[in-house]
């Protein structure tokens, strides 16, 4: 059994006054086995977002399931559902979305507090983290104070500090520079080595081409999807941009 | 198209940020209205409606007006540059769309004119239409003939005019400038400038603590009323300085150190209430403490005004105890003397069978009076300069052992070289008090005897702490205090107050006749008629002008505290709707990184509880240690009941406590609805 299945996920959203329905996720399907490193990719409008909004139990669909380690999401209650969140799923987001009022560490700390845990054995779990992650040195810094590469790998380490079943990771390298991108996307790589699976939601090709299995949404579907198997990052690149042109282009399968 | 372009911008800019310059304008309005109302009812046209007092009630009304006047444009100012702030980014995304400075200016000076004209027009408006409402309510107050039409005084709104169009003038030249001296790209920025962790700044927060706390210790320990008097504004600057520095600084460091303490600060409950509060209070500590200190002028102002007020019957009981009061002073000695006052009473008594009254005596006390400073041991009487004398001049009255009996019906005997001892705002340190003049000095032994309770003939009006001496003999004290006239000031007086229970002469006949008989048969009693002053005064003509003046005050109390009340307001409404703003996005995070919605609340809840307390906290502690002080000032006034104050203060406290729950109950509904709108 796959660690997380989407089976024919569906997603309608009204408008306020009841009068237009739009489709965002028509009907979506996948798995994501344990260990995996899964890239989205899609345009703009194509529903990732949505996708990974649902995923993330922020959001509800509208038809079909979701099920992480055999549990079905739709089926945890709104009271339970932000300890669910918090204790079986690792966020990263394109805005880092580090809380201002926190300084580095205390916003790592921040979902294992929220969990009831004490100082002492959030501070022994942060510690290799941080080594791991390069960011020993501004812990005690605040968000301001650091550039973006450095709130990203911040927004990593509070993503991993619950050893999450999942990470997901909505467009992580949007809003860096190249540079912090590709450190990124090696951090990324090295904690899948070690076993962490990761959901990226991405319209970067450069990014994509770091997983181990890119799937591209098209119009609320899943379109297509192609596996890295032996290639390098640099022909699976390749691929992945000449998929992107066959989906701009071509219309239909 | 084009000629209404500018003013179509500008009122846009007026109508889409309504929901902040609304509330401004509202306040503009209020106060204007109050100022009117008030010059108004400092003018002439109200004026001469009352009795008696009309120059105190004149003039407390117009020190009313120009204290609104000055308070508006400090606040106005104020609230004016807050909202300029936050409208920045949209003068800055006109400035990047090709609008010049010049451009900007007229917007602003359009904006400027809408608003001073919206405020001056509604503001007479309501003024003119409260005025007839509140000149009822003073006219009634201070006991004068009400007439029911309605007046307008030219004059009153030609000044309300021109004071708050200069203003508004202010106003528009402090935003202009402020356009005029930022770039483009500091105009589209300035919004979100990150916000830098507040630091702890220590030394200012200890600071707060040792000023608030020297404030306080100064107003429990002042005895002396006219010290208070004095020290009263040394102390309320020293709680408003300390007031702000303990809110922006003190509370900033107090939740740092809450952080250092690991086991506490990383608990759920508290992790994230704590570390927020530190950027609220940066954030709002100059607002909340603005809230703190306009709360506790509302509350001081409002408490001892109502005392005074509710008082003043109390205050002319004290002040004349008799319906007619007799006050003869003596320029000479020897006019104590029993045989010689009797012959004084002889004359009163047959005044009164002559007009075939009936009286009711109250008071019956001769008595001398001096003033001393208080020494190492005892009591010096000496010639003084006005300084020393302000601290340590002791009002001194002396009595004899007599007419103490006889007023108290107490049987007390005196020894030798005795003297009961009884004082007020003061004690002596040593047991034996020794009146010293530079020739003589009379030992004194303090008798306890029966009832320790403080007795004077009269002295309620006294601004002195006083002292009270029953001697054994009035003789006594003329030896002491012999030839010496000329370096201190000694009075003789003798006191003689009594109700008129029944007479054909009204009160004031009564009493102007029996003067007229004292003097005439005077010269035959007494050596020389130049000598003595027999001085009249009848309750109920007195009693008008302390109606005048307290009425005017209680009025005038009321009104600024309304105004004070509406600019709290305002800072309240402001601080919750650039809360909500900004706490939108940080409750989307949370929400993200694993809080339930419900956890946000409450932690936002808790927050701001805390920030809705600490004013109210702080303004019910100044409140407590202004108390002694305050009551000592009422002093000043003739108000010694300790009681009612505490009761007006009570009271007083409460309705605003109730009030001030309501409006924040009122603005948070503001606040989550902008925090909830966003998602």
């Amino acid at each position: 059994m796959s660690l997380l299945e989407v089976n024919n996920l569906k997603k309608i959203y009204k408008t306020r006054f009841g009068g237009q329905e739009v489709e965002a996720l028509r009907d979506v399907s996948f798995g994501v086995e344990e260990g995996e490193y899964v890239a989205i990719m899609g345009e703009s409008g194509s529903g990732k977002t949505t996708l990974l909004n649902i995923l993330a139990a922020l959001d509800k669909a509208t038809a079909g399931k979701i099920v992480l380690k055999g549990m079905e999401l739709s089926e945890i209650s709104e009271k339970d559902i932000a300890a669910f969140r918090r204790d079986n799923l690792g966020f990263v987001f394109q805005e880092f979305n580090l809380l201002d009022t926190f300084s580095i560490e205390d916003n790592i700390f921040l979902p294992l507090v929220l969990a009831g845990k004490d100082y002492r054995f959030m501070k022994e779990k942060l510690d290799p983290i941080a080594e791991k992650l390069g960011i020993s040195g501004i812990l005690k810094k605040y968000p301001y104070e650091v550039s973006g590469g450095q709130k990203q790998r911040a927004a990593v380490a509070r993503a991993l500090i619950t050893d999450p079943m999942i990470i997901l990771a909505d467009e992580p390298t949007g809003a860096l520079d190249s540079k912090s991108s590709d450190e990124l996307l090696r951090l990324f790589g090295e904690v899948n080595a070690l076993g962490q699976t990761i959901l990226m939601v991405t319209h970067s090709a450069k990014a994509a081409s770091c997983a181990g299995r890119v799937l591209f949404i098209k119009d609320g579907e899943v379109f297509h999807q192609i596996y890295r198997g032996a290639n390098t990052n640099q022909s699976f690149y390749q691929k992945i941009t000449e998929t992107l042109t066959l989906l701009a282009g071509g219309g239909s399968r | 198209m084009k000629t209404l372009f500018y003013p179509r911008l500008a009122w846009d800019g007026i109508r889409k940020n309504k929901r902040m310059v609304f509330p401004y304008i509202l306040t503009c309005i209020c106060m204007i209205c109050m100022f009117y109302i008030l010059a108004f009812l400092a003018s002439p046209t109200v004026i001469d409606l009352l009795p008696k007092g009309r120059d105190t009630a004149g003039m407390v009304m117009t020190l009313g007006y120009i204290v609104i006047a000055i308070f508006s444009t400090i606040f106005l100012y104020y609230t004016n540059s807050f909202l300029i702030r936050r409208r920045t980014s949209e003068f800055g995304l006109y400035n990047v769309l090709g609008m010049n400075k010049w451009n900007l200016i007229r917007i602003i000076t359009l904006e400027s004119l809408i608003t001073a004209a919206i405020s001056i027009v509604v503001g007479l408006f309501f003024g003119i239409a409260l005025s007839k409402l509140a000149e009822l309510g003073f006219v009634k107050v201070i006991g004068g003939t009400v007439t029911f039409d309605l007046h307008v005084n030219g004059i009153c709104v030609r000044n309300t005019v021109v004071c708050y169009l200069v203003i508004f003038a202010i106003i528009w030249l402090s935003s202009v400038i402020r356009i005029r001296k930022s770039s483009a790209v500091s105009l589209l920025k300035s919004e979100n400038t990150g916000e830098k962790a507040p630091k702890a700044n220590r030394i200012l927060g200890v600071l707060g603590v040792v000023i608030l706390a020297a404030a306080y210790y100064i107003a429990v320990s002042i005895e002396n009323p006219i010290m208070a008097i004095l020290w009263f504004f040394v102390a309320v600057i020293m709680v408003i300085i300390a007031t702000y520095l303990l809110m922006i600084s003190g509370s900033v460091l107090f939740c740092r150190l809450l952080q250092k303490n690991k086991k506490y600060y990383y608990a759920p409950k508290h992790f994230v209430s704590v570390s927020s509060m530190v950027y609220r209070m940066k954030r709002n500590g100059a607002g909340l403490a603005s809230i703190a200190i306009i709360a506790t002028m509302v509350l001081v102002m409002t408490s001892a005004a109502s005392c005074l007020w509710f008082g003043t019957q109390d205050i002319l009981n004290k002040r004349y105890p008799a319906e007619i009061n007799l006050s003869i002073r003596f320029y000479k000695d020897g006019y104590l003397e029993t045989e010689k006052l009797e012959k004084m009473r002889s004359i009163i008594e047959s005044f009164r069978e002559k007009t075939g009254s009936e009286t009711k005596l109250i008071i019956d006390m001769p008595c001398i009076q001096t003033y001393a400073l208080e020494a190492e041991n005892g009591l010096l009487i000496t010639p003084y300069d006005d300084s020393t004398f302000f601290n340590r001049g002791r009002s001194i009255s002396f009595i004899s052992i007599d007419d103490y009996n006889r007023e108290t019906g107490q049987d007390a005997v005196l020894n030798d070289g005795e003297a009961l001892v009884f004082s007020k705002g003061f004690s002596l340190k040593s047991d034996d008090v020794v009146l010293n003049t530079e020739t003589r000095s009379l030992k004194l032994k303090p008798a306890n005897h029966g009832e320790k309770k403080y007795f004077t003939y009269n002295g309620a009006e006294d601004l002195f702490p006083q002292m009270t001496l029953v001697v054994s003999d009035l003789s006594v004290v003329e030896k002491l205090l012999e030839n010496r006239e000329k370096d201190y000031s000694i009075s003789r007086i003798w006191a003689y107050s009594f109700d008129l229970a029944q007479s054909p002469l009204s009160e004031e006949e009564y009493a102007k006749s029996l003067r007229k008989s004292i003097e005439e048969a005077a010269p035959d009693s007494f050596d020389d008629g130049t000598d003595y002053l027999i001085i009249w005064e009848i309750r109920e003509n007195e009693a008008s002008e302390y109606i005048a003046l307290n009425g005017s005050l209680f009025f005038i109390g009321c009104v600024l505290s309304v105004v004070f009340i509406f600019a709290a307001v305002l800072i309240i409404y402001y601080k919750q709707i650039s809360e909500g703003y900004e706490d939108c996005k940080r409750f989307e995070v949370m929400r993200k990184v694993g809080m339930t919605k419900k956890d946000i609340k409450s932690s936002i809840n808790s927050q701001l509880l805390a920030v809705f307390f600490i004013p109210l906290i702080f303004a019910g502690l100044h409140l407590c240690f202004a108390f002694p002080m305050i009551d000592k000032v009422l002093m000043l006034f003739g108000l010694l009941n300790k009681g009612l104050f505490l009761l007006t203060t009570s009271i007083t406290f409460a309705m605003f406590a109730v009030f001030y729950t309501i409006v924040y109950k009122a603005t948070s509904n503001v606040y989550y609805n902008i925090v909830t709108a966003a998602k």
